[in-house]
């Protein structure tokens, strides 16, 4: 049994979800506000009093049948369970519940794109489902989330990306889901993404912008 | 040769603090003994005790807990020690059985002390950082005499937080060897004193019977899993207003969601410390046979003590 952290910024939904959660399980504690997702996640890594602990996104639905129950003595590793996204209906890790090593998350680089590879290189996807990424509750945080993912997946900065899984994830990010709610946005903020990163493939220190919401809020002045 | 100890010569001290329950229990102490005296609402358990010693005005005073309902026959109590006894040392300590488990031990129960014992000692919110004897509780420094007889019962069961809270102390109080946290390494329950366990593994599984019973079963599988398995720092049980924060930061707000946790806290005990317990406690009709049946252990002689009559 590990301390749990509900990491929440601005989603419109976090405190729906946090209620919720802390419903079924009364210790998990709360990180809210931190600039900066590396900042957050060390912030909740402070609170913990456990070797490893989980990470719930504050636009996270968790599913009923996920039990936080996992156990592992591999205290260098970072679990990441899979969600479902509700726009596109892609079940892989981003969004999803993660479990993270403590002391390697206070120790992290706060200088890199994808938090959860400049934790530890040791990393496992895990195949269950935790939740549904619920991050179509406003017409930014829809873009955002679509716009950073896909950042993510075709500047291919993540470890381990295989490209055939990857192109097809990108597929489905730019053409599916309009039907959904604030479904137009996320295949706007996929398609800006992917130009992004197009646009400005050998500057590094912009790509990193990606974790700035001040930034980002600047690119999607375009659509208010 | 020997030396008596009479009860009815100490002053008696009540002494409360936030119980729910404290003035009933006042009342009913003062209709048995109208002459008791009583401090309230003192911060720490060290400064607390010493406002009662403050306040007694004989060579020992005895000390009655906020939750306990005292039977008529306390100040009857005579107890006759060896003559090379030192009475200025030792605490007499009268077992009390616990209402929501059944449990007759030291546990909240009525204490004699020597008055300047109590005003000399340094423990709990006072003590030296680098005594570990001292900091959580008063028995592994200062010399306790066990008495045969259970002079009260302890009704800490009056709302959620009292339960959750008495079960939460005992949970982290009997996983200590002497202040410090047992080692990982080696089985737990082979380096807890049996009685202890024993007493560890009751507060976890017994009880449901009882109004806020499950509270408590919740606090003392809550205070054995913070205590052993997380890097918490065990010496802020003493604090009364940090354990209050954390109830508030962490009670489970409907039953479902509390007998959920109770659930999975014996899981991971189970599971990571191999302690007698796991997702079921006790129902309510076992935990009725269960203290119906249960004998308490026998308390630990002292050569000191001839008689407790």
């Amino acid at each position: 049994m590990y301390d749990m952290v509900f990491i929440s910024y601005t989603e419109p939904n976090a405190e729906y979800n946090w209620l919720k959660l802390k419903e079924r399980f009364p210790l998990v504690k709360r990180v809210h506000g931190v600039k900066g997702i590396h900042q957050a996640h060390i912030e909740a890594a402070k609170q913990c009093l456990t070797k490893m602990f989980w990470v719930i996104d504050g636009d996270a639905e968790i599913l009923n049948t996920f039990e936080f129950n996992f156990r592992t003595r591999q205290y260098d590793t970072v679990y990441v369970w899979r969600s479902k996204n509700p726009i596109n209906d892609l079940e892989y890790g981003n969004g999803g519940v993660k479990l993270l090593p403590k002391y390697l998350t206070l120790k992290m680089r706060v200088d890199t794109t994808d938090m959860t590879t400049s934790i530890s290189d040791k990393f496992v996807p895990v195949k269950e489902v935790s939740n549904i990424t619920a991050f179509n509750s406003d017409p930014f945080n829809t873009w955002k989330s679509a716009f950073r993912e896909c950042c993510k997946l075709a500047s291919k900065t993540i470890d381990r990306q295989k490209v055939d899984e990857t192109e097809s994830r990108l597929s489905t990010w730019v053409s599916k889901g309009s039907d959904r709610p604030y479904g137009e946005y996320a295949i706007k903020g996929a398609k800006d993404g992917i130009d992004f990163v197009k646009s400005n493939m050998y500057d590094t220190t912009l790509l990193k912008k990606i974790n700035d919401f001040d930034f980002l809020k600047e690119l999607f002045k375009k659509y208010e | 040769m020997s030396k008596k100890i009479k009860l009815m010569d100490c002053d008696l001290v009540y002494l409360s603090y936030d119980e729910p329950n404290k003035e009933r229990n006042y009342s009913d102490l003062k209709k048995k003994f109208p002459w008791a005296k009583r401090v309230d609402g003192v911060h720490g358990s060290d400064s607390a005790h010493k406002a009662c010693a403050k306040l007694a005005e004989t060579e020992r005073v005895t000390i009655i807990d906020g939750d306990n309902i005292v039977k008529p026959d306390l100040m009857s109590q005579v107890i006759e020690l060896i003559d090379a006894a030192d009475t200025s040392i030792c605490v007499l300590s009268f077992p009390a059985q616990n209402v929501i488990n059944g449990l007759i031990y030291g546990n909240g129960s009525i204490k004699n002390w020597p008055t300047q014992l109590v005003l000399d000692m340094r423990t709990h919110e006072n003590a030296d950082p680098n005594n570990h004897k001292t900091q959580v509780d008063f028995c592994w420094e200062i010399k306790y005499l066990q008495m045969g007889n259970w002079m009260s019962w302890v009704h800490n069961n009056a709302s959620p937080h009292q339960a959750w809270r008495a079960g939460f102390r005992e949970g982290v109080k009997m996983c200590l060897l002497e202040g410090t946290r047992p080692s990982l390494d080696k089985p737990f329950d082979k380096q807890v004193h049996w009685k202890n366990y024993h007493r560890l593994v009751t507060w976890m599984n017994v009880g449901s019977d009882v109004d806020n019973g499950l509270w408590a079963i919740y606090g003392a599988r809550l205070g054995c899993y913070m205590t052993m398995l997380t890097d918490w720092d065990h010496n802020n049980v003493r604090t009364f207003t940090y354990l209050n924060d954390l109830f508030d930061d962490i009670k489970p707000n409907s039953e479902t969601s509390l007998k959920s946790e109770i659930q999975r806290l014996g899981n991971t005990l189970r599971d990571d410390l191999q302690i007698l317990t796991g997702s079921n406690y006790l129902d309510p009709d076992q935990s009725k046979f269960f203290k119906a049946l249960f004998t308490n252990p026998p308390r630990l002689k002292n050569d000191w003590i001839i008689e407790n009559v």
